[in-house]
């Protein structure tokens, strides 16, 4: 029979542990990517119009991408630095400008990720508008992206990206 | 029968707790909507007029100053910069803009874009990761391919230490 014998003085402490792994970050994206054909659009003078160009959740943790209607939704409150961009080509329509590519927070624009006064495409070239900034959301958000034409006129939807990324708690 | 005791000399301590989003360490400045006019000419020159709003700031890593059309970097480490500038041009050129830091380019923060009348208008956009100091003032220059005139609609420039 073998006994152990406890050291009642007591061991010192151990090591520190491992560092904690890195932390489980806030960020949702959608987009859609198209080589030769898209989603178009045909928009009217002066009618501001939600842009329809996502087809592709991409990756998320605490944002919830809905690309079947065209949105992220924010589920903590926070400041998110937030990027979207839009390819477009020309189907129908010329000499037009977009009067504003924006993002909207609920229905209401986000100054600090929007275009005003942009580029109508003409046929055969390609137009990429894109803008971000740092926002503070709220858990309910609604990000969408508008656009308002100067003239009828439709386009082609080639690539699009909407993201979020949280930056602060 | 046998009795094992523990020993705290050999059992390391648990695993830290993992990290977390974190206090946020960023400033921006902006505009949108803007109609203002400058021609850069053809070699880099800084940008003017370009800001109109000083965005959201936290940590207290930079400080926008939009008057002055820059951000201050008050704590060194490395940052995502990220610049636009949108604007339509009295001729056609080739529109470029370049951050800088202390008036010394950033590369990794740079673009270009076509510029015309009606409907050409453009943006140059640019995004990277940079290391910064403390006291490092950042800037966006530009220039154009031809002498022409510039009218800036709206533009970005925000910095968000990464590390």
């Amino acid at each position: 029979m073998t006994f152990s014998v406890p050291n009642l003085a007591g061991g010192s402490p151990g090591p520190p542990g491992p560092v904690g792994p890195v932390g489980t970050g806030v960020y949702g994206d959608m987009l859609a990517v198209f080589v030769f054909s898209g989603v178009t659009q045909a928009f009217t003078a002066g009618v501001p119009q939600k842009i329809v160009s996502f087809g592709t959740n991409g990756l998320s943790v605490g944002v919830t991408p809905d690309e079947a209607n065209d949105r992220l939704v924010i589920t903590e409150d926070g400041d998110y630095e937030v990027y979207w961009q839009q390819t477009y080509t020309l189907v129908a329509g010329a000499g037009f400008t977009f009067d504003f590519i924006e993002m909207r927070i609920n229905g209401t624009p986000a100054p600090e990720a929007s275009l005003t006064q942009f580029e109508g495409p003409i046929a055969y070239f390609f137009v990429c508008a894109s803008a971000g900034g740092i926002l503070s959301l709220s858990a309910g958000d609604v990000l969408e992206i508008y656009a308002q034409t100067s003239a009828g006129a439709t386009v082609t939807w080639r690539d699009a990206q909407l993201f979020a990324w949280k930056a602060r708690s | 029968m046998v009795f094992f005791v523990p020993d705290p000399e050999a059992d390391p301590g648990q695993a830290g707790p993992a990290g977390s989003v974190g206090t946020g360490d960023f400033g921006s400045v902006y505009s949108n909507g803007i109609s203002v006019l400058q021609a850069p000419g053809t070699a880099f020159t800084k940008l003017t007029g370009l800001f109109t709003v000083n965005g959201l700031t936290a940590g207290g890593g930079v400080t926008p100053n939009q008057a002055l059309d820059q951000l201050v970097i008050n704590t060194t480490g490395i940052y995502s910069l990220w610049s636009l500038v949108s604007a339509k041009g009295s001729g056609l050129g080739i529109f470029s803009i370049q951050a800088r830091r202390n008036g010394i380019a950033l590369p990794d923060v740079a673009g270009q874009d076509t510029v015309l009348t009606q409907p050409f208008w453009g943006a140059a956009r640019g995004k990277g990761a940079v290391s910064l100091t403390s006291g490092d003032v950042i800037e966006v220059y530009g220039f154009t391919s031809a002498v022409i005139t510039l009218t800036y609609t709206d533009a970005m420039l925000c910095a968000k230490r990464l590390a």
